[in-house]
């Protein structure tokens, strides 16, 4: 086997605040250090809720007019800051959008740590006072600090910068990709948290646990969507809501039956408070494809519906705040906190005792099995509705799979999760085709007045999509099919069974 | 990539001084710009403190590729580079006359930074010799600074008559007069009758005297650098421009 590749030198290089003093004094030998006096300005980092750039090694920060993005590999972008929103698309043009482009579309970037930052730059020179090396030094300070030095080598003078490397290394240069993680601290948001459950578990143990989880992205969420950053909050909230209610609903017994329904009672009260705001807000994010849908001369319609849609939406977020900020809500959701926090308050169930992954790989199996019993039941006949409940089974077995992933083997596990996903991907493209010709019906029918391009628009946009409808269908029960044929049936249980033994 | 070549069969006329501002100019706008100096005297490398590169041999600068962007130097400044020459390309000439294709020579050897720069500037010894033939063949356009006297003017003749006994196109020909002293009869009456004599082959703008030229040699940066608001500053940043739009239709 050939040997792998060296990876290359970093360009820059995390450093204690202290060595700036050592690097003014230059590497041995007959370089010179030339410190130019440094600018201060204030600093703003920037990364979006799920610390995506923090995760990822990167770093973005403001500073006088201008983004800079450092890349894991310590490459320095920048470009000016000029932007017509805080999303990665409202961004000028420029290399840090093209090297932010991974992002997630919907996630709006956040101010996460704001300070100073001194630029500073070094040059090493020879005895004719010419420039050999250079370093940019940039001490950036929150309530934490940083001391990031970028190198930039000269052509043809490859000894003076290996010599400032070293120097670099010996005052005790690091990787840059924690630079977000030293400046802002704490641990960063995630919408899965790691949820460690072990074969020794009892049911009662593994359900409480996972509720307590979701309650935390539940809590982290609220901030958000109160202050609309972006719809991503709630939909985040409504995924733990989900989780939660399916644990509350999958795994009955585990607590005493007075208990589980209200639980239900009051988690499914908080899901539907979430649903006229989400409605709108999956209509809206919808607003391309429609566009792309018709023509030009019904556009016009178009931005009248949306329009519509966004004043309605304005109304629904309203609502939802004051929901989130109420003194109800919030009893609520600090009772329901407390009650998990302490299971002693809980009352157990007759299935509390019962080892966890005995309980899901029985739910896992039993959910795999209705979803090729009700595959094999389809007809041409079959309403679109049973189409979605197969969709809404698809999405009970991935949560229950993720939540017990520790588990399962990794690789059968991946595949296995990766086929539900595309699956239930396809099969929600459909649902939205159905659910939108239904909710622009009822957008329209909730104007006094629907002007007349909107109404010809909607009218125009109902017929396409009911058009597609019959290939999207299609689509979607063939990828069900295969899902459920004997090749995927064989993997899938496989993977199961090997677990059961296990258990 | 382009080459223009800064060039004049007489000495003392600021052909250096105008390679040297072009090329920081040509820098400044943007430009990945590789100054080459070709005369041994190395004044290029001087003005950038660029110490000169004592194994880029004759041979090796025609025949080793590796060694020839090796002894590339990085300025100080964005963008520019110099390749600085050294005492041993007094002897070009005489390797050249030993070579095959001894006229096109140059043209490969810098085909080894293509993709490198935009721009290669060649600043040129003052001769007519087999390593001026390859600049002629090598270079897009060549710069040819003039200073409005009469033994000037007779030089620049002189190189015409040569592209025309070669068959070379004198279209590359860009003459510029330099060290121009506008108080001085000559210097007005010269500008005006060889402007009108060679309409096509010399650039509206023109580089005055200035003292500040002169102190390039104690300074050692280019002037853009060091006096950027001067008369002369402006005068090489237009000349700058109007090569630039002058070579794009050369072919």
């Amino acid at each position: 086997m050939l040997p792998s590749p060296p990876n290359p030198p970093l360009l820059s290089y995390l450093m204690p605040a202290k060595a700036l003093q050592g690097l003014s004094r230059g590497p041995s030998g007959k370089l010179t250090p030339v410190l130019t006096p440094g600018h201060l300005a204030a600093l703003t980092l920037w990364d979006n809720f799920d610390q995506s750039l923090r995760r990822s090694g990167r770093a973005l920060w403001e500073s006088a007019g201008r983004f800079t993005l450092l890349l894991p590999d310590g490459e320095v972008l920048t470009q000016i800051s000029d932007r017509n929103g805080d999303f990665v698309a409202d961004l000028a043009p420029g290399p840090v959008k093209d090297a932010l482009a991974d992002l997630s579309a919907l996630r709006c970037l956040l101010p996460k740590a704001r300070g100073e930052i001194t630029e500073t730059r070094l040059a090493l020179t020879d005895d004719l006072h010419k420039t050999c090396a250079r370093a940019d030094l940039r001490l950036l300070t929150t309530d934490r600090g940083a001391l990031l030095v970028t190198l930039q080598g000269l052509r043809g003078y490859h000894k003076a910068l290996e010599a400032l490397r070293a120097q670099l290394l010996a005052l005790g240069a690091q990787t840059p990709n924690d630079l977000c993680e030293r400046l802002v601290g704490g641990k960063p948001y995630t919408a899965k948290p790691e949820i460690k459950i072990s074969l020794a578990d009892s049911a009662f143990d593994a359900a409480t646990r996972i509720t307590t989880t979701y309650l935390t992205v539940l809590r982290a969420n609220e901030p958000g969507i109160i202050a609309d950053h972006d719809t991503e909050y709630l939909h985040q909230y409504r995924i733990g809501l989900r989780k939660i209610r399916l644990v509350l609903g999958l795994f009955e017994g585990v607590y005493s039956a007075d208990r589980t329904q209200d639980l239900r009672a009051r988690f499914a009260g908080l899901m539907q408070a979430t649903g006229p705001l989400r409605d709108l807000d999956v209509a809206i994010l919808d607003r391309a494809r429609a566009f792309a849908l018709l023509p030009p001369t019904l556009h016009p319609g178009l931005e009248a519906l949306f329009a519509a849609l966004a004043q309605e939406r304005q109304a629904a977020l309203h609502q939802m705040a004051v929901h989130l900020q109420s003194p109800t809500y919030g009893a609520e959701i600090k009772d329901l906190s407390r009650l998990f926090a302490k299971p002693s308050h809980l009352s157990p169930g007759k299935l509390a005792d019962v080892s966890a992954a005995e309980l899901a790989l029985r739910l896992i199996r039993a959910r795999h099995q209705k979803i090729c019993k009700a595959t094999a039941r389809i007809t041409p006949e079959t309403p679109d509705a049973d189409l979605h409940l197969i969709r809404l089974h698809l999405k009970k077995l991935r949560y229950l799979m993720e939540f017990f992933a520790p588990l399962f083997a990794p690789l059968p596990f991946k595949a296995a999760r990766k086929a539900i996903k595309g699956l239930q991907d396809l099969l929600g493209q459909f649902n939205d085709g159905v659910v939108q010709q239904v909710s622009l019906q009822e957008v329209l029918s909730r104007q006094a007045a629907a002007p007349l391009a909107m109404a010809q628009s909607v009218g125009a946009l109902m017929a396409v999509l009911h058009v597609r409808h019959g290939s999207e269908r299609a689509a979607a029960i063939a990828a069900l099919e295969a899902f459920t044929g004997p090749e995927m049936c064989a993997a899938f249980h496989t993977m199961v069974s090997s677990q059961k033994e296990a258990v | 990539m382009k080459i223009l070549a800064c060039y004049s069969n007489k000495g003392g006329v600021g052909k250096t001084a105008t390679a040297v501002n072009l090329a920081h100019a040509f820098a400044t706008m943007g430009l990945r710009v590789l100054l080459c100096d070709l005369d041994p005297q190395g004044a290029s490398g001087f003005y950038f403190r660029v110490k000169p590169s004592k194994k880029l041999t004759e041979a090796r600068f025609f025949e080793d590729v590796e060694r020839l962007t090796q002894s590339i130097r990085a300025s100080d400044f964005d963008g520019l580079d110099i390749l600085p020459a050294n005492m041993g390309f007094r002897d070009f000439d005489v390797f050249l006359s030993r070579m095959r294709d001894k006229r096109s020579r140059l043209k490969k050897a810098l085909a080894a930074v293509e993709g490198d720069y935009d721009l290669i500037l060649l600043d040129c010894p003052p001769n007519i010799s087999t390593l001026s033939e390859n600049v002629f063949r090598a270079a897009d356009a060549i710069v040819v600074p003039v200073i409005p006297t009469t033994l000037s003017e007779r030089t620049f003749e002189q190189l015409i008559d040569f592209f025309d006994e070669n068959d070379l196109p004198k279209g590359k020909l860009l003459g510029v007069f330099s060290m121009v002293q506008t108080s001085k009869t000559l210097h007005a009456f010269t500008m005006k009758t060889v402007a009108a004599a060679y309409k096509k082959r010399f650039l509206k703008v023109w580089i005055p005297f200035a003292s500040d030229i002169e102190r390039m040699g104690v300074h050692r940066a280019p002037l853009l650098a060091t006096s950027p608001k001067g008369v002369a500053s402006n005068a090489y940043r237009a000349l700058a421009a109007e090569v630039l739009a002058r070579m794009n239709p050369v072919k």
